[in-house]
C-alpha cells in the first residue's frame, strides 16, 4: 500500500491535480473579486447620475417642492435595484433635518455624512449596513447642493450592493460546482495519461526482473517509439549486453584459473598417493619429490602472474617511473637468456642494440624482454635462430624478437594475448607455460603507454615488436 | 586388463600409468585427442581414461566419435571443471563415468574396477573356476585353499582367462588385453607365460584347468566337457 503512495504515478497525479486546483481556485477568486468591483463601480456611477440629476433639478427649480422633484426621480431608478433617496437640510440648524425622502424609505433615514468633509459638487461614497432598510449592505452617495446663499441641502441616494438571486451568487454557485468537476475530470485524464506514459516503464521493470546474474540472455522488449522510453530501453539493453559479456569473461576466467591450478594439484596429489601405496626404493621417492617441487613452483609462478595481472588491472599499484637505459637492461636480460638458448640448441643473436632511454620500471621492462625472448626460444626448433633488435626512432623505442620457429596460425593469432591462451600446437609440449606470458607483456607495454605488434607465418616463424614511447 | 589414458599433462598421465601398471593393468598413454581416438580404435581397451581439455580434439568429441564408430569400451572422463553441465554433457556423449580433478588415486582405481565388473557382468570381486579362487580386490589367488604367488603378468593373464572362463581366447586377444602396445607380437611370450601359469596352478592337481586348443588359443574351465 505504501508503495502506491510512493509511485511516480501517484505523485505525479497529486502534483498535477494540486497545481491545477490552485490555478482554478485563484482564477475563480480573481474573477469573483473583479466582478464584484465592477458591480460596485456600476452602482456608484448610477447613484452619482441620480444624485447629479436631482441636484440639477433642484438648482433649476429652486422654488419647487423638493418632495415633488424627488417623486419624479423614480423614473431614474437603477434598473432592477431599489434606490433609496433622501434630501437633508444642512448648513442651518438643526442640521440633518429631512427635507424629502423617497417612498421606499418609509419612516427610515439614511445615516448622515459628516458635514465637514462635504464640498460642493464632490460626491462622497460610503457603504452602510442597515438590516431594517435592506438585508444586504448598501452603497450610499452624498452630494451637497447650495441654493441661493443660505440654503444648503445634502442629497443622499443608496442602493444595495447585492440582492437575493444576484448574478454574483450565481457565479459563486457555478464555480462551486464547476471547479470540482473540472478537477475530477483533470484528475482522471491526468491519471490516464500518466498511466499510459508509464506502461512501457512497467514493462521494462517486468522484463528487467527476469534478468539475473545467472541469466543475462534476456533483453527488454523494444518499444517501437524513438522517444525517451525507447532510448532508455536501448541504453538498458546495451548495458545488459556489456554486463553479459563481462560475466562470460569472468566465468571463463575463473574456470581457466581453476583448470590451471587444478592440474598441478592433481599431479601432486596423484603422484604422492601412488608413491605411498607401497614401500619403494629411495630413487623413486627422490624423483617424486623433485616432481612435486617442480609442480609447486609452477603453481607459484601462475599465482604470481595472476596477481600481477589483477593488481595492475585494478590499478592499485603505482609505479614510479624512472629514466632507464633500455640497451643496458636488454643486454642484461640477453645474457641470462643465452644459457637457455644454448640448452635448446637455438642460436640467439643480438642483431641490433641502439642506445635509447625511456621512462619506465626496470623490473617490468626486464620481464617484458625475457618473456618475449623466452617464447621465441621455446617455440623454435633445435637449430633454429632467434634475433633480437633494439632500435631508436623519432618518438619511440622499438624492441623486437624474430624467430624461425613454429609460428602461429591465423585463427589463433587474435587470441594469443588472452590469459591462459595456448596455441593447440604448443599445448602439450614439455615446459609449456601457463599461457600468461604474453598477457603480461601486453600489460607492461600498456603501463608504459606502448603497444605490441605480431607477425607470424606457421612453420616459418614469428616477429613480436614492442613500441615504447620516449618521453622527455 | 588393458587401459588407455588420454591426458595432455605428462605428470598426471605418468602417475596414473605408474599406479595402474603396479595394479597389473597394461597401460597405454596418448597426449592428444586425435592420437587417443586412433589408439582407441586400433585396439580393444577394457577401460579408457579420457581427459576433457585436450589439444587437437577435446575429450567430448573423442568420446562422441568413439561411440559413433561403435567402440564400446567403458570411458571415464577426467575434468578440471566441476560444472554439473559438463558432467551431464560428458555422460550424454557416451561416457560411463567421470572424475573431477584433483581426485584420489584409490577412487580412480575403484571406478575402473566397477566398470570392468559391470561390463563383464561379474557381480563379485572373487572369480572362481572349480577350486581356483581369484580375489581381484586384494590380488590373492588360491587353489584348494592354498595361496599361490603370481608375478604381475601371470596375474593379469590369469585374470583375463578367468573373466572369460569357458570361452576360448585367441593369443591375439590375450596380447591385446594383457600387454600394452610396446609388446613385440612376434615373440612367444604368451606361450611362456601360459607355461608358467600351468606350473603354478595345475601342477600337482589331477584336474587340469588351463587348456590349449592348438592353433586357436587357450581357455580355462572347471570340467572336462567341451568348450
Ligand atoms: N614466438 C612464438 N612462436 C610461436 N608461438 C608463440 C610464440 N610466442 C607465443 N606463442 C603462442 O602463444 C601462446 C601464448 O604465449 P604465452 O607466452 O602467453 O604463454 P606460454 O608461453 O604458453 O606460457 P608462459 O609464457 O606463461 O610460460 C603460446 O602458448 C604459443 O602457443
Ligand atoms: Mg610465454
Amino acid at each position: 500500500m505504501k508503495a502506491v503512495f510512493k509511485s511516480i504515478k501517484f505523485r505525479l497525479t497529486l502534483w498535477y491535480v494540486g497545481t491545477l486546483a490552485l490555478i482554478v481556485i485563484s482564477f475563480s477568486a480573481a474573477l469573483y473579486v473583479k466582478l464584484e468591483k465592477s458591480h460596485e463601480k456600476n452602482i456608484e456611477s448610477s447613484l452619482e447620475a441620480i444624485a447629479q440629476g436631482l441636484k440639477n433639478d433642484i438648482s433649476e427649480a429652486p422654488h419647487k417642492m423638493l418632495q415633488d422633484i424627488l417623486d419624479k426621480e423614480k423614473e431614474r431608478e437603477v434598473p432592477l435595484n431599489p434606490v433609496y433617496i433622501q434630501v437633508l437640510k444642512i448648513g442651518s440648524k438643526p442640521a440633518g433635518e429631512v427635507a424629502a425622502k423617497s417612498n421606499l424609505l418609509k419612516g427610515k433615514t439614511l445615516p448622515l455624512f459628516k458635514t465637514k468633509r462635504l464640498a460642493e459638487n464632490v460626491p462622497l461614497f460610503k457603504t452602510i449596513s442597515d438590516k431594517s432598510i435592506y438585508p444586504f449592505p448598501l452603497k450610499v452617495i452624498g452630494l451637497p447642493v447650495s441654493i441661493g446663499t443660505n440654503k444648503q441641502y445634502l442629497i443622499e441616494a443608496a442602493s444595495p450592493l447585492r440582492k437575493e438571486d444576484d448574478a454574483l451568487d450565481d457565479l459563486v454557485e457555478a464555480l462551486f460546482v464547476l471547479d470540482p468537476v473540472l478537477l475530477i475530470v483533470a484528475l482522471l485524464g491526468g491519471y490516464f495519461l500518466i498511466q499510459k506514459t508509464l506502461t512501457p516503464v512497467r514493462n521494462i521493470v517486468l522484463s528487467a526482473k527476469k534478468i539475473t546474474a545467472e541469466d543475462l540472455s534476456h533483453r527488454i522488449e523494444a518499444v517501437d517509439t524513438k522517444d525517451e522510453i525507447g532510448e532508455l530501453v536501448e541504453t538498458f539493453n546495451d548495458m545488459i549486453s556489456r554486463l553479459e559479456k563481462s560475466f562470460i569473461q569472468i566465468k571463463q576466467f575463473s574456470s581457466d584459473v581453476a583448470h590451471e591450478l587444478k592440474t598441478p594439484i592433481t599431479a601432486i596429489r596423484g603422484m604422492s598417493e601412488v608413491i605411498l601405496r607401497k614401500e619403494r626404493p629411495k630413487k623413486e621417492y627422490i624423483d617424486a619429490f623433485k616432481n612435486i617441487v617442480e609442480e609447486t613452483i609452477n603453481m607459484q609462478v601462475i599465482i604470481d602472474n595472476l596477481l600481477f595481472l589483477s593488481r595492475t588491472e585494478a590499478q592499485d599499484v603505482r609505479y614510479s617511473f624512472k629514466t632507464i637505459a633500455l640497451d643496458e637492461v636488454l643486454l642484461e636480460v640477453f645474457e641470462s637468456m643465452e644459457i637457455l638458448a644454448k640448452e635448446k640448441k637455438v642460436r640467439l643473436i643480438l642483431s641490433r642494440l641502439q642506445q635509447v632511454s625511456i621512462k619506465g620500471d626496470r623490473n617490468l621492462i626486464k620481464r617484458l624482454f625475457s618473456n618475449l625472448i623466452d617464447n621465441a626460444v621455446k617455440y623454435t626448433h633445435k637449430g633454429g635462430k632467434v634475433e633480437v633488435f633494439l632500435e631508436r626512432n623519432d618518438n619511440f623505442a622499438r624492441f623486437s624478437v624474430k624467430d624461425t620457429g613454429i609460428g602461429i596460425s591465423k585463427d589463433e593469432l587474435p587470441y594469443i594475448f588472452n590469459r591462459f591462451y595456448k596455441a593447440d600446437e604448443t599445448r602439450h609440449r614439455d615446459g609449456g607455460g601457463s599461457g600468461l606470458g604474453l598477457s603480461i607483456v601486453q600489460r607492461i607495454a600498456q603501463l608504459h603507454k606502448g603497444r605490441i605488434d605480431v607477425e607470424s607465418i606457421p612453420d616459418k616463424g614469428s616477429t613480436f615488436a614492442v613500441f615504447l614511447p620516449i618521453q622527455d | 586388463m588393458r587401459i588407455l589414458i588420454v591426458e595432455d599433462d605428462k605428470k598426471i598421465a605418468s602417475f596414473i600409468k605408474k599406479g595402474l601398471t603396479e595394479e597389473q593393468y597394461a597401460v597405454d598413454v596418448c597426449y592428444d585427442g586425435e592420437e587417443g581416438l586412433y589408439w582407441a580404435e586400433q585396439s580393444d581397451y577394457d577401460v579408457i581414461i579420457l581427459d576433457i581439455m585436450l589439444p587437437k580434439k577435446n575429450g567430448m568429441k573423442v568420446c562422441k566419435e568413439l561411440r559413433e564408430n561403435g567402440i564400446n569400451s567403458p570411458i571415464i572422463m577426467l575434468t578440471a571443471k566441476d560444472a554439473i553441465k559438463d558432467k551431464i554433457k560428458g555422460l550424454d556423449e557416451g561416457a560411463d563415468d567421470y572424475l573431477t580433478k584433483p581426485f584420489a588415486f584409490e577412487e580412480l582405481l575403484a571406478r575402473i574396477k566397477a566398470l570392468l565388473r559391470r561390463n563383464q557382468q561379474y557381480k563379485t570381486e572373487i572369480l572362481k573356476v572349480a577350486d581356483l579362487e581369484f580375489d581381484t580386490l586384494n590380488h590373492k589367488v588360491r587353489r584348494a585353499g592354498k595361496e599361490i604367488i603370481l608375478s604381475g603378468k601371470e596375474y593379469a593373464l590369469l585374470e583375463y582367462l578367468m573373466r572369460n572362463k569357458g570361452k576360448s581366447v585367441k593369443e591375439t586377444m590375450i596380447i591385446e588385453h594383457v600387454w600394452d602396445r610396446n609388446f613385440d607380437s612376434f615373440s612367444n611370450v604368451v606361450n611362456v607365460y601360459i607355461h608358467h601359469l600351468r606350473e603354478k596352478i595345475d601342477r600337482g592337481f589331477s584336474k587340469k584347468l588351463i587348456h590349449t586348443i592348438r592353433g586357436v588359443g587357450y581357455f580355462i574351465k572347471d570340467d572336462e566337457g567341451s568348450v
